[in-house]
Order: structure tokens, then sequence, then C-alpha cells
């Protein structure tokens, strides 16, 4: 998260100021900043290490098929080594994401994760469809397969190492807050079902039973279009600026709480990348003097930052109690129908 | 030519028609439905004729302007959501809506594109042929004038309401024509006596395809990504400079749909009231207004300024 002010003038620069705005308690918020900064580091980490996993699977699947022969196996080893390369633009993200805002981005790269996510939704999606396509195509033109211990083997394998990276990834994506991550375990976990759906159909197959490989063929279809489902679900709402209400209720709460805050009027919090932002706009004595009114404000984002995880920043709008009923934010107050936040 | 957003809504118009959403939503959903009626009717006709003639540019062609209506669609779904109320689960509103149907309208695009590659190489390899020329010649110009009409409608609706998704609906209306043409031109080569040509004039319209798609999707991304043309914050930082008592402003904007939600941190003396530092706020807020078109909301953050 970048903090630092971007003009390079330094005549009455008010970057102490600034700082201590963004990050107003030198502790909380060097640690709030460290912590964006972890989460993204733990995003990359689980990125290299599931690589690495898969890597090491797709080799064994590559040393099976190599005993084997089978052309079959060779095509789903493929498909796992072209499958790894969603973790590509997710890890360009999360490098992304720590990068300074700019002129162009003022609200930094964060979100470039969530666009990331859309790509490994799309990927999903495209392999559901692969999956339905094969197991039609299986239905009516059954084909005899060779060497069953030899594919059992190979899809255990599979099965195995894309469900390891996918318990890796879900976690580390739901405790960092990245709904990309997350999505891209599930698209570990789809691989996953595609190998299991290879040794199901294989036995199935050695039992005599033909038509169980594309009967479990299209049973995974159906479940990879579940996991698809809740994928883009998270995503979607990731880049609709939804948020978990619990979440606003729990920060006006919060502020409603504070001393020197009369009413909270409206709460508004979105997601960049894996931080949350939140922009409140609360109403305070109007004789208070601005350096008044900032410590009370500074108090608030104390408390949000002790309670709220995942929060890397907060804007606290504070404008002077209304007493003759005059809104002074009549021009823009319908942009922003708010909830009863109250 | 075909840059979308910012450059568009850049267009000045009366300060009153910002918020006036209900006519704009209602000038949409009608520009919309009015297109998707006219390139249905152009893309059936179009379709037949591709199969009695054979001709694969044709049939491409035919089969985007159908992709079109489902594109219509998606778009109309877009601005449906994006009238929606702000609520808890959504403090924002959902006017990101528009831009996530602007994502659909970007892949479809692509898809597009792939598609009538496909196409055209297949043709190309199988040295496919064509026959019955006149009526492909008409479907071909039907296809453009259609095409045209639509494009016109939607780009002007798009540019009085500043709604980027429309726009780029009809920058893909205005492609479509492009594509429309280069099935003509075949055409008329195979009827000069060059069969291969329907196939070449479908690799050509592609590439034409492939670059409108690449700006299109540009466009949304930067949306998607929360960018904003820095020209506008350095004039929303000059116009909330301009306001005395203002010392110091910090300016960060970002779109939803065709909202631009403008945030400005101005710095005021440090022994102001909270009272004093709205009556500044306010007056921000106008010239920042004023000072951008585009800008539909502008939350003003007073600071004290170090002494």
């Amino acid at each position: 998260m970048s903090t630092d002010h971007y003009h390079d003038h330094d005549h009455h620069h008010p970057r102490g100021v600034l700082r201590s705005i963004l990050r107003p308690h030198s502790h909380d918020a060097a640690e709030s900043v460290d912590a964006a900064l972890e989460a993204s580091r733990d995003g990359m980490r689980a990125l290299k290490v599931s690589l690495g996993v898969l890597a090491v699977t797709a080799v064994v699947q590559v040393v099976i098929v190599a005993a084997s022969g089978s052309v079959a196996l060779l095509s789903d080893t493929i498909h796992n080594f072209a499958d790894a390369l969603t973790a590509v633009p997710l890890g360009l993200a999360f490098w992304l994401g720590r990068r300074p805002a700019t002129r162009r981005y003022t609200y930094g790269y964060g979100r470039s994760e969530d666009l990331a996510g859309v790509f490994i939704v799309a990927t999903i999606a495209v392999s559901s469809a692969v999956a339905g396509y094969e197991a039609v195509s299986r239905l009516f033109h059954p084909h005899d397969v060779h060497q069953v211990a030899w594919v059992i083997v190979a899809g255990i394998v599979g099965f195995a190492g894309n469900e390891l990276v996918a318990v890796y990834r879900i976690r580390t994506g739901r405790r960092i807050g990245s709904a990309a991550l997350v999505a891209d375990g599930l698209h570990a976990r789809t691989d996953g079902f595609t190998s299991l759906a290879v040794v199901v159909g294989a036995v199935g197959v050695a039992l005599g039973w033909q038509v169980a490989d594309p009967a479990v063929g299209l049973l995974i279809t159906v479940a990879i279009l579940l996991v698809v489902k809740g994928a883009a679900r998270d995503i979607y709402r990731r880049l609709m600026d939804a948020v978990d209400p619990a979440l606003v209720e729990q920060v006006t709460a919060i502020l409603a709480g504070v001393d020197g805050i009369e009413s909270v009027d409206a709460v508004r919090i979105r997601w960049i990348g894996h931080e949350l932002h939140a922009e409140a706009e609360v109403t305070s004595d109007g004789k208070l003097t601005l350096t008044q009114a900032h410590d009370v404000a500074e108090h608030a984002h104390h408390h949000l930052l002790h309670e709220v995880p995942r929060l890397a920043q907060v804007t606290i709008h504070s404008s002077p109690v209304v007493a003759s009923g005059l809104d002074p934010h009549a021009l823009t107050a319908h942009h922003f129908t708010h909830a009863p936040t109250r | 030519m075909h840059r979308l957003g910012d450059t568009v809504t850049w267009d000045p118009f009366p300060p009153t028609r910002h918020f006036d959403d209900t006519m704009d939503r209602h000038d949409a959903h009608r520009a919309i439905g009015v297109s998707a009626v006219g390139l249905a009717a152009t893309g059936l006709i179009e379709l037949a004729i591709a199969v009695l003639t054979g001709s694969v540019g044709l049939l491409g062609d035919a089969l985007h302007n159908l992709s079109d209506v489902s594109t219509s669609a998606v778009v109309f779904l877009g601005f449906r959501l994006s009238k929606r109320p702000a609520s808890a689960s959504h403090p924002y509103g959902w006017e990101r809506a528009e831009d996530i149907a602007g994502l659909g309208v970007a892949l479809v695009i692509w898809a597009s594109a792939v598609f009538a590659g496909f196409v055209s190489i297949h043709k190309l390899t199988e040295h496919g042929h064509t026959t019955h020329l006149a009526f492909g010649i008409t479907a071909a110009a039907i296809g453009i004038a259609g095409n045209q009409v639509v494009a016109r409608y939607k780009r002007t609706v798009g540019r009085r309401i500043q709604s980027a998704t429309l726009v780029a609906d009809a920058q893909h209306s205005w492609l479509d024509a492009l594509s429309s043409a280069g099935a003509l031109l075949g055409l008329v080569a195979v009827a000069l006596g060059l069969p291969w040509a329907d196939a070449v004039a479908g690799l050509i319209v592609t590439g034409f395809i492939i670059h409108v798609g690449y700006e299109v999707t540009g466009d949304i991304l930067q949306h998607l990504l929360d960018g904003v043309d820095p020209a506008l914050v350095a004039s929303a930082e000059r116009a909330a400079l301009e306001v005395p008592g203002v010392d110091h402003a910090h300016v960060r904007a970002r779109w939803m749909g065709r909202s631009l939600l403008v945030e400005v941190e101005g710095f005021v003396p440090a022994g102001r009231t909270v009272e004093a530092a709205e009556a500044t706020g306010r007056a921000v807020e106008a010239a920042v207004a004023a000072a951008v078109p585009a800008a539909r909301a502008v939350l003003w953050c007073p600071r004290a300024m170090p002494a």
C-alpha cells in the first residue's frame, strides 16, 4: 500500500500530516501496511509452492506416460501443465498490487488481482466445457482403455497433487482475503476432479462396465460447473464493489461508539484486491477545530484497525452536526442512497 | 479512433444533465432495444442467404451480427442492475454492473474474432465454393446498411448520456459494418473469378475485429482497475486549489459505470473549525463539479495544514 504523497515539490509539503492520516498511529499503521505487504508475500509464496507441487505431479505423470505409452494420459498431463499457468497472471497481479498509486491509478493496482480472478474463472469454465465435450464424445464413441493399472496410478497422483495445491491455495486465499487465490485453488480442485474421473472410469472399464467412463465424465462436468459458479460469484462481487453487510454494520457500530462522533451518516467499504478500504461520513460538533476533529478521526481509525481484519485504509470525513435541517451534501446525497446505517 | 471511456465522456454538457439519471437510462434502454431488433433482422436475412450461397464470409458476418443481439442483452442487464440503489451489501451502489457488462461485450468481440478467423482458414484450406453471388452481395449490402444505422444511433445516444458501455457497443456495431463490407468485397471478387477471395476477405475482417477488440478491452479494463485519465485528476486538483482557504489538494478518482467518483483531500489552515472547513468543502465540490463535468459525486475530506 502506497502511502507516500506523489508530488515531488518540497515547499510547505504536508507530508508529515498526510502520513499521519494514512498511517495515523505509527505502530498500528505500520502494522497495517506490513500486514498488507505480508499478505501479498503469503499469496506469492502460496503460488510458488503450489507451482512446485504441480510440477512434481506433472513430472511423475510424465514418467508414468513414458512407462505406459498411453496417449490418453499424455493429454491429461499436458492439461495439468497448461492449467498451472493461471498462476502467472495471479502472481503478476500480486506483484502489481504492491506498486504505489500513480496519477492514473489513484487507488493503486490492487484490483488487478480481481481481473486475474476473471481470467481464472474463464479458464475453469473452458475446462468444464472440454470435460463435458469429451464425456459426451466417449458416450457415443466408447474407446478401450489400455494399461488400466498405470492409468489408475497416474490419476491418483494427479488428484493428490491438485487437491493438495487446492487446499493450500484456498486456505491462504481465505486468510489473506484474496478471492482470486481462492478461485485458483478451486481451479486446482477441478483439475483434481478430472484426474479422479479418469481413475473411476478406468476402474469401471476394468470391471467391464464401459459406460462408467463417460458417465463419470459427465458427473465431473457438473461438479466443475458448481465450483465455477461459486468462484464466479465471489469474483463478480469483488468487481461490483460488493462487501459483506455485516462488515458495514461492524464498522458503523465501532464508529458510533467513538467519543466526539455524533452520528454516522454513511459507511462505504470495498475490496481492492485482498485489502479492505473504508470510507465513512460522520458528524461532529461544528465548533471543533480541524485538529480536534482529526484527533477524533484518529481515535476512530485506531479502533477500526484493531477490530477489523484486512482493513488497510480508512478515510473519515467529518462534517458539522446540522442544526437547521439543511444538509450540506444535498447536491450529491442522492448518489449514495445509503442503507440505514445510523 | 475507437477510444472509449475517458475521451468520450469528456464531452462537455450542461451540469444539470448530470443528475438526470432516469432519463438517461430510459434513453439507453430504448437505444439498446431498437438496435437489438434491427440487428437481429439484419443477421437473420444474412444467415438465410449465407446458407443459400455457401459463402463462409457471409455466414461468419451473420453469426457475428446475431451475437451482437446477445451482447445487447448483456448490456441491457447491466443497465437494469445498475439502477438498483446502494445497499448494505453494495455500499457503492450497482453502477459497476455496467463495467462488467462492458467486459462481457469485450469477450464477445474476442470470441467473434476467433470464430471469424477459424471459419476463414477452414474455407481457404478446403477450397470451398460460393454460389448465388447476386443474393450474397445483396445480403452483405444489407449487413452494411443495417449496422451503420445501428452504430450511429447507439453512438449518438451513448455519448449524450456518457455511457462507455453503450459507446463500446456502438464500436462493435461499427465493426460489424466493416465485416459486412469485407464479405461484400470478397463476394464481388469471387464474381470476378477469384474463388479464394471470400476466405481471404474473411481473414482481413478478422484482423479488424482483433484490433477493435484490443482497444475496447483496454478501456474496460482501465475502468475495472480504477484507472482514470491523469489530466482529469490534475484539473480537479487545480479547481480545488483555486478555492480560497485550500492550501493543498490531493485528488483520487475512479469510474463506476458512467459515474466518476472524486475524492478531494484538502489541506486548510489548522485553526479552522469543522463548520468553516465544511463551507470551504461545499465551494470545492462546486468548483470540482464545474471543472470535471463527468464528476457525479465529490467527497471532501478536510485536513489540517501543519503550521
